[in-house]
């Protein structure tokens, strides 16, 4: 089990860490910034591993990439290894066996610091990821710094943080989520989630359930404008797909409520992570699920 | 069983005494028979104008000979002069009606109560209690409205006349003001009369709505909700609807929403769980409703659409708060609707 750890604790954390030049260059996805941004307890824990942090704007990703890692590395900042991957990579490395820029600090393995880009664009060609990669040459070595479109959309009005660093909205993260995975796809994660193989589309697809519970436990009115702002992100970041995108987005989540089975496994990781703290039943995710699918309908 | 009534006024036939006609249909038990016979006997001993009552059972489960027996026994046991008013007339539909089933109206006036008889059973279905037919008078008199006839009393309200007359007595006779041409108003409502009739007003049938997401939806939402369904037939009652009478109404918020509909509790409810995928009907005594629905089963909603929000008429809202125990503010809400004010405090 990963141990219990506070949203500001780590975003002030990695703050710290980083040079203030750099922190605008940095915004925070995934657990952490939904954790920060919708947890009403600031004292609440939230178990996770990992802290996403995106690297923008896309035209000095790069740069910015191989300036934090270096700076990290500089400070004693440790490179986690992952099987299959060299690390360090050197000119030689396969881009494929490139390693991700995973870092913990000097003192504890608590959580990891995990570097991605920005996109060049937000709207992948029809049935692709729209995963790509970039090499980043810092002096400790080679590594990838990988990039999903759709994740672009977090740098839509992200939230400065009182530590300086921007964190992504709930609403970006989560249309990023329901576009990303358009079907419950077969594929799993690459590690096991407390103790259980799950299916990738059930991870995300979760998560964006859990974020609408909280964001509603917050406000009940607050899910009526997911979908306004879901509208002005495409209509900002993918202009000519933007009516297509949004069409498409609640065809993952019908796909979910529709399936007991990929309910299940997404109330386990939600209720794993997320809302360890206090988790759902599932009849309150069904109902959350309904709730967010008629609020962007 | 439904019930439907309305006065006939066939002057070329029998005794030219105008006829109040009941329909009932579905009509099973011996014991719902004597009922309606004996409620109309009573009426119909206390009504100053001599009237006839034509009891028109359609699709009963009587037999010809156990409805003759029934009526047989009940006109032995009456005053002749009453008995001889009296009629029941057993038939599977309204175009089963014949002359001879109703000796003496020819051909040309049972063409004419045919059609009435359609009429009333193609309007909602009443059985509207005394209860109704005060609430009716109460309306009208805060609303500063005309004074009605009986029968008027009673097709506003939906009760039955034999209903409508028993109505009438259990009000204090200096309350009831009635007119040179006998129509009857309110001249006043004490106290107690407000008590007695909000008792019995929340004594009618409502169903409970519990939330199960655990971060049930305001009042307000599941109002605003509703709204959108963009219904006719139910409208928002309870605090919210008080308030909407009368904004300066003593409350901080609606404990839950009541929804009204203009229905019998077999109305289809599925419309609830249009509101929010959280609720659930729940009727057990202990559940702690986040929706009531109460029905009004009268032939005028008496709803108010203002700004796209249906609303309940303010003496349902105020039947809504009394059955929540907000007494300071039924009686905040009286002193303001009735003319005169309130005569004294009410009890719980």
């Amino acid at each position: 089990m990963d141990e219990p750890i506070t949203p500001r604790d780590v975003l002030r954390q990695v703050a710290e860490a980083i040079p203030e030049a750099l922190r605008g260059d940095i915004i925070i996805v995934g657990s952490l910034a939904a954790s920060y941004q919708l947890l009403r307890d600031r004292t609440q824990v939230i178990r996770t591993k990992d802290v996403d942090a995106m690297v923008a704007p896309y035209a000095r990703a790069v740069l910015s990439a191989v300036g934090m890692t270096e700076r990290l590395q500089d400070a004693g900042w440790q490179h986690q290894a992952m099987p299959g991957y060299d690390l360090p990579g050197t000119a030689d490395t396969p881009d494929n066996r490139l390693a991700v820029v995973r870092l913990h600090r000097p003192s504890s393995t608590t959580w990891f610091l995990e570097l991605l880009g920005a996109p060049p664009v937000v709207a992948p060609q029809a049935n692709a990821s729209g995963k790509t990669m970039y090499r980043l040459l810092t002096r400790g070595g080679h590594f990838a710094l990988p990039s999903f479109a759709f994740l672009g959309l977090t740098q839509f009005q992200p939230t400065l943080s009182e530590f300086g660093l921007l964190v992504a909205l709930p609403q970006m993260m989560a249309l990023a989520n329901v576009l990303h995975h358009p079907v419950i796809g077969d594929a799993v994660m690459s590690q096991h989630f407390a103790g259980r193989s799950i299916k990738r589309a059930n991870k995300d697809l979760g998560r964006v359930v859990a974020m609408a519970y909280l964001a509603d436990l917050h406000n009940e009115d607050a899910l009526e404008g997911w979908k306004t702002i879901w509208c002005q992100a495409l209509n900002e970041w993918a202009p000519t797909d933007a009516d297509r995108l949004l069409a498409s987005a609640s065809n993952g989540l019908q796909a979910l409520l529709a399936s007991p089975k990929d309910i299940e496994q997404a109330l386990h990781t939600v209720n794993q992570g997320l809302l360890a703290a206090s988790p759902m039943r599932p009849e309150q995710f069904i109902i959350a699920l309904r709730r967010l699918l008629r609020a962007i309908a | 069983m439904n019930s439907a009534y309305f006065d006939w006024q066939a002057s070329n036939v029998g005794n030219g005494q105008p006829t109040i006609v009941q329909v009932i249909t579905g009509m099973r038990t011996a014991r719902d028979l004597r009922s309606v016979l004996l409620e109309a006997l009573y009426a119909m001993d206390g009504d100053s104008q001599p009237k006839n009552f034509l009891c028109l059972l359609l699709g009963s489960g009587f037999t010809r000979q156990r409805l003759e027996r029934e009526v047989q026994d009940l006109k032995r046991v009456t005053r002749a002069d009453l008995r001889d008013r009296i009629q029941v007339v057993n038939v599977r539909m309204p175009a089963d009606l014949r002359a001879s089933h109703i000796p003496g109206v020819p051909e040309e006036c049972l063409a004419v109560l045919n059609q009435k008889v359609l009429h009333a059973l193609m309007v909602k279905p009443t059985t509207s209690s005394r209860e109704a037919v005060v609430g009716q008078l109460l309306y009208r008199w805060i609303n500063r409205m005309d004074p009605v006839r009986t029968a008027e009393l009673a097709e506003l309200s939906g009760a039955s006349l034999p209903t409508v007359y028993a109505a009438l007595k259990t009000i204090d006779s200096n309350c009831l003001h009635r007119d040179e041409d006998r129509r009857i108003s309110l001249a006043g409502f004490t106290a107690d009369a407000w008590q007695k009739w909000l008792a019995l007003s929340t004594d009618s049938p409502s169903v409970k709505y519990v939330d199960r997401s655990g971060s049930p939806r305001s009042p307000e939402k599941l109002a605003r909700a509703m709204a959108k369904l963009q219904r006719s037939d139910v409208a928002v009652g309870g605090v919210l609807g008080a308030m909407h009478h009368y904004p300066e109404l003593d409350i901080t918020g609606a404990p839950h929403l009541d929804i009204v509909v203009h229905g019998s509790p077999s109305t289809d409810l599925s419309f609830v769980a249009e509101l929010d995928p959280g609720l659930v009907r729940d009727d057990t005594p202990g559940a702690y409703a986040v929706v009531m629905v109460h029905f009004v089963n009268r032939p005028f909603s008496l709803f108010e659409t203002r700004d796209g929000m249906v609303w309940a008429d303010v003496l349902e809202c105020m039947v809504h708060l009394w059955d929540a125990h907000l007494i300071y503010q039924v009686e905040n809400l009286i002193r303001h609707i009735a003319p005169g004010g309130l005569g004294g405090p009410l009890g719980d």
